[in-house]
């Protein structure tokens, strides 16, 4: 599954059960964040036992864009028996702070920045 | 018949007796019914008052459950307000960081772009663009204050045959070693280097008359001239040397920017004509 724009690439290797975004998100507003979000919602519904979001290569996210990840926090939270992980780069100004905060909605995550 | 006077009258007092107890046995007999009903009465009352307290003890215990399931869920409900109100707190506390994060990012990157749009690429110094802008600001304040405006064009000498002879990679490390001197050369916040175009610079001095801006041009050529790079084919040094022409003007609605470059420029052309590496004014 992969989801391309402009600048950037969201897609799922099944094979190791990795969602990797790269380059810029700057959609405008929630609604165009919408096939991101169907796109992981619909990994969930297969409920995996682990999940991975790589972000190492998001060299950019928008206020839209950390909302729809932080209300995907609370429902893989709500979901109980999923192990998700996160893995960041500490490099990226966003990524220290705002993916900590991710981890404060959903403290069972593992994050590796 | 005495004797039997006596038991007639022993059998009428008999008689009399068992009437009165008849009647008695009557009464009692009523009694007993009344006793009777009054009892069924109260015992059917009692049944009656345990069955009605017994519906109000089920109603009474369905309520007390109900109660409790409803303070159950109302728990359930504080409980999830409760956790949406924290969700709420860390999704608005992310947003202000990140939206501060971004914001710096883009802050930055909005230097570098406005820094890519007016400064010089190879020597670090303002462009063309950044230049005409800054004369034509300059200008107009002089024009307020009356305050003389002077420019210094300056070209590096034979500094084609430089780049023949080095090759333009050298030929490129000269023009930033140049141009890092020029900048050098400058002290006040308001006076400006810029690369003009090719190996050819300019110095915006204002409030700064003809004198002001010759000492300037000295301090440039001793400058380069401290570099001692070293020119094998120049016709004047063996190393780079500098030709440069000042031009000053007070503004006025009489002249315009254009003239004080065409001036400055007449004179550097002047100052090569002459045999390069001089100042002329």
């Amino acid at each position: 599954m992969k989801i391309e724009g402009e600048n950037y690439q969201v897609f799922y290797n099944l094979a190791n059960q990795t969602v990797s975004f790269q380059g810029t998100l700057r959609l405008n507003g929630l609604p165009e964040y919408v096939p991101i979000n169907n796109l992981l919602h619909q990994i969930i519904e297969q409920k995996p036992e682990n999940l991975t979001l790589d972000f190492k290569n998001l060299y950019f996210i928008n206020s839209s864009g950390i909302t729809m990840l932080s209300k995907f926090m609370i429902h893989v939270r709500s979901q109980k028996n999923i192990s998700l992980i996160i893995i960041g780069n500490d490099t990226i100004p966003w990524q220290n702070k705002s993916l900590k905060n991710l981890q404060r909605l959903m403290p069972s995550l593992q994050l590796i920045l | 018949m005495k004797n039997s006077h006596t038991i007639n009258q022993n059998e009428s007092k008999f008689l009399a007796q068992i009437a009165l107890l008849k009647q008695q046995v009557e009464e009692l007999k009523i009694e007993n019914s009344d006793l009777e009903m009054t009892l069924l009465t109260i015992i059917e009352h009692g049944d009656a008052m345990e069955a009605q307290l017994e519906e109000a003890n089920k109603q009474l215990h369905a309520e007390i459950n109900e109660k409790k399931i409803a303070e159950a869920k109302l728990k359930t409900m504080i409980e999830a307000v409760y956790q949406q109100k924290e969700d709420l707190e860390i999704i608005i506390e992310t947003l202000t960081e990140h939206g501060d994060i971004i914001d710096t990012q883009l802050l930055e990157e909005l230097n570098e772009v406005n820094n890519l749009a007016t400064i010089d690429h190879l020597t670090g110094l303002a462009n063309r663009r950044h230049f005409d802008q800054s004369l034509t600001d300059e200008w107009r304040r002089c024009l307020r204050e009356n305050q003389p405006l002077s420019l210094i064009m300056t070209d590096v000498d034979f500094f084609k045959l430089y780049n023949d002879h080095y090759g333009h990679q050298m030929g490129d490390g000269c023009l930033t070693q140049v141009a890092q001197a020029i900048d050098h050369s400058i002290r006040r916040p308001a006076d400006m280097a810029a690369r003009y175009g090719g190996e050819e610079f300019a110095v915006i001095l204002p409030n700064t008359n003809t004198e002001g801006a010759f000492n300037v041009a000295v301090k440039i050529q001793d400058t380069v001239a401290r570099l001692k790079i070293l020119h094998a084919d120049s016709k004047v040094s063996e190393y780079i040397t500098l030709s440069l022409g000042i031009g000053t003007l007070i503004p006025s609605s009489d002249n315009s920017p254009i003239q004080l470059i065409c001036e400055a420029d007449r004179l550097l052309y002047i100052a090569k004509q002459k045999g390069r590496n001089q100042i002329i004014y």
